[in-house]
């Protein structure tokens, strides 16, 4: 009877020692954080908002579970190591996705700039076929200074993608694609018009 | 010994009839951090964010309350407080949903009377900006802010009502900068001086068709409204189209300039290429004097004469004429009707000076 009590006593001893001495897990939170910082810098807060912030709420979950196992008399930080792992893991997987968006803006910006750039053009062209006379001289005299403004917004629209605002030189380019069309518009109805009087 | 053994299993058994296991977490936890996830997504530290840190600050606390009772040793465990605690998170995340979708609809209505407001800016100094033949600055300026305008269409599209305020704060600047062009341009045309003279011609006009119960017509080129008297009051005001010199005062053929000074009506044209037209008694005799004195003094082009055929007439107040006063064919038709021959018309420049139009004020 002695003996199993004696065995008992230096079970608890040895679990209170192990259990109440445990460290943090340092090297896991740093990993985590680091993980997450990386994600940050890779353009998470604009391509990946919902995952970042997902991956922001288990970061602070698992330290939240590290403060409490901390404060506890028996440690336990298993939990909060599987949990600091899965927050690197998905940290770590995010960042191809985020590369993968990235790319995928940066070509509809590409796309966007030359799409834009040609509604120039044509409305340039158009502006040249357009019947001079009485009550368009000005007008001409307007649509010209418009586009050569237009024009000086592509440039705008370059500086964006160099930034790498592949959303923002989207935008931009949809703003000048629609307003040079809509400049053509207005020149092709002028010279339907003028084609409908001489008829 | 056997006594001892017996007491254990009994102590285990009864353990494992109480259960070992730990009661359930309860699902408002599951809940309400859904629930935040979906009031972030949303913006609500944007939209209402004192209501957003309280909820964020509530939402702490109960989970404080979790962590303090999984802490427990799971016999102790009570979760009926930790649920009350995330009940009633969850019941102040839907007020702040609410909350939410108000303040955006409030935003978004905001930014649209914004936008409307801009463009009311922009469609006046974009006009303004013919009539000063001032192109190049001004309808830089005009492109840069419709551009703007255009991308803060798309952010609001996109519900990024945030980014779209935001940028709304870029578009003015440049309508003040083709604001203050035009006004510059417009400030070498007008003079106080000037002014009080055509000031004069008007009173003097309106106090002839008070005198005479006659009906008058008053234009006022820079602020491009045509005004009806009957009997000395006001009784319609129209928007009018001028030529591409508009702001000038005509002095000879071709300078596509409109003249300033007392006409009368000497024709009444019902079908003309520009609908119906009026046909003013340029030039007067006091044109005719500036016109010699302004050929003495070379400043007539060789050739060039004083001109003629100066109309109010229909076609769009958006076209530019040569030198006519163009309406839209329904206003023309209304006036059309209630003229006569010898109807007084006075053209004058402005009767205000620049600094006082509207598109020179800002915050408009």
């Amino acid at each position: 009877m002695k003996s199993l009590f004696r065995v008992i006593t230096l079970g608890l001893l040895i679990t209170f020692f192990f259990a109440a001495c445990a460290k943090q897990p340092t090297q896991e939170m740093d990993n985590a954080k680091s993980a997450v910082e990386t994600v940050k810098k890779a353009g998470a807060e604009i391509y990946a908002k919902d995952e970042f912030k997902k991956l922001n709420d288990d970061l602070t979950a698992a330290l939240d579970e590290v403060t409490a196992q901390s404060k506890k008399l028996f440690k336990g930080y298993g939990k909060a190591k599987e949990m600091l792992a899965n927050v690197k893991t998905e940290a770590d997987n995010l960042v191809p996705t985020i590369a993968q968006r990235k790319e995928e803006a940066k070509k509809a910006a590409l796309a966007a700039q030359p799409e834009a750039a040609a509604a120039v053009a044509e409305a340039k062209a158009y502006l040249k076929k357009a019947p001079k006379g009485k009550g368009t001289r000005a007008d001409i005299e307007a649509f010209t200074a418009d586009l050569k403004a237009l024009e000086g917004s592509l440039l705008e629209v370059q500086k964006a993608i160099d930034a790498e605002d592949y959303y923002g030189a989207a935008d931009k380019a949809k703003a000048i694609k629609e307003k040079a069309a809509g400049i053509s518009d207005q020149i092709k109805k002028a010279i339907e018009k003028v084609k409908g009087r001489k008829k | 010994m056997m006594r001892n053994w017996l007491i254990a299993i009994l102590l285990l058994l009864s353990l494992s009839a109480s259960g070992c296991k730990a009661p359930p977490v309860p699902s408002e936890v599951k809940e309400t951090e859904t629930q935040e996830s979906n009031l972030w997504r949303v913006g609500s530290a944007f939209y209402a964010s004192e209501d957003y840190l309280k909820y964020k600050e509530s939402y702490r606390q109960a989970k404080n309350k979790l962590i303090k009772e999984k802490r427990k040793f799971i016999w102790f465990r009570k979760y009926k407080p930790v649920r009350l605690a995330f009940k009633n998170v969850l019941d102040e995340g839907a007020k702040l949903s609410q909350k939410v979708e108000i303040e955006k609809e409030i935003k978004s209505n905001k930014i649209m009377s914004q936008l409307a407001s801009l463009k009311n800016r922009i469609d006046a100094v974009k006009k303004l900006s013919l009539i000063a033949k001032e192109t190049l600055v001004a309808r830089s300026a005009i492109i840069s802010a419709e551009l703007l305008m255009s991308e803060v269409g798309f952010m609001k599209q996109e519900g990024n009502l945030i980014a779209a305020e935001e940028k709304l704060n870029d578009i003015s600047p440049y309508i003040e900068k083709a604001e203050e062009t035009v006004r510059s341009f417009l400030a070498r045309y007008v003079n106080e001086r000037a002014i009080r003279t055509w000031k004069r011609w008007v009173n003097e006009t309106i106090s002839e068709s008070t005198k005479n119960n006659i009906v008058v017509i008053i234009i006022d080129k820079l602020d491009r409204k045509l005004t009806v008297y009957k009997k000395g009051k006001a009784v319609g005001t129209y928007l009018i189209g001028l030529s591409r010199n508009g702001l000038s005062d005509k002095l000879h053929s071709g300078d596509f300039a409109i003249p300033e000074g007392k006409y009368r009506i000497t024709k009444k044209l019902p079908s003309r290429r520009y609908h119906k037209a009026l046909l003013l008694s340029y030039p007067s005799q006091e044109d005719l004097e500036e016109f010699s004195s302004a050929k003495m003094k070379g400043l007539v082009p060789e050739g060039a004469s004083i001109g003629d055929s100066i109309e109010i007439h229909g076609g769009g107040n958006e076209s530019l004429t040569d030198g006519c006063i163009s309406l839209e064919n329904k206003d023309i038709n209304k006036i059309f009707d209630i003229v006569d021959l010898g109807t007084p018309v006075t053209i004058v420049r402005a009767l205000s000076s620049p600094a006082k139009l509207p598109i020179t004020r800002k915050g408009l």
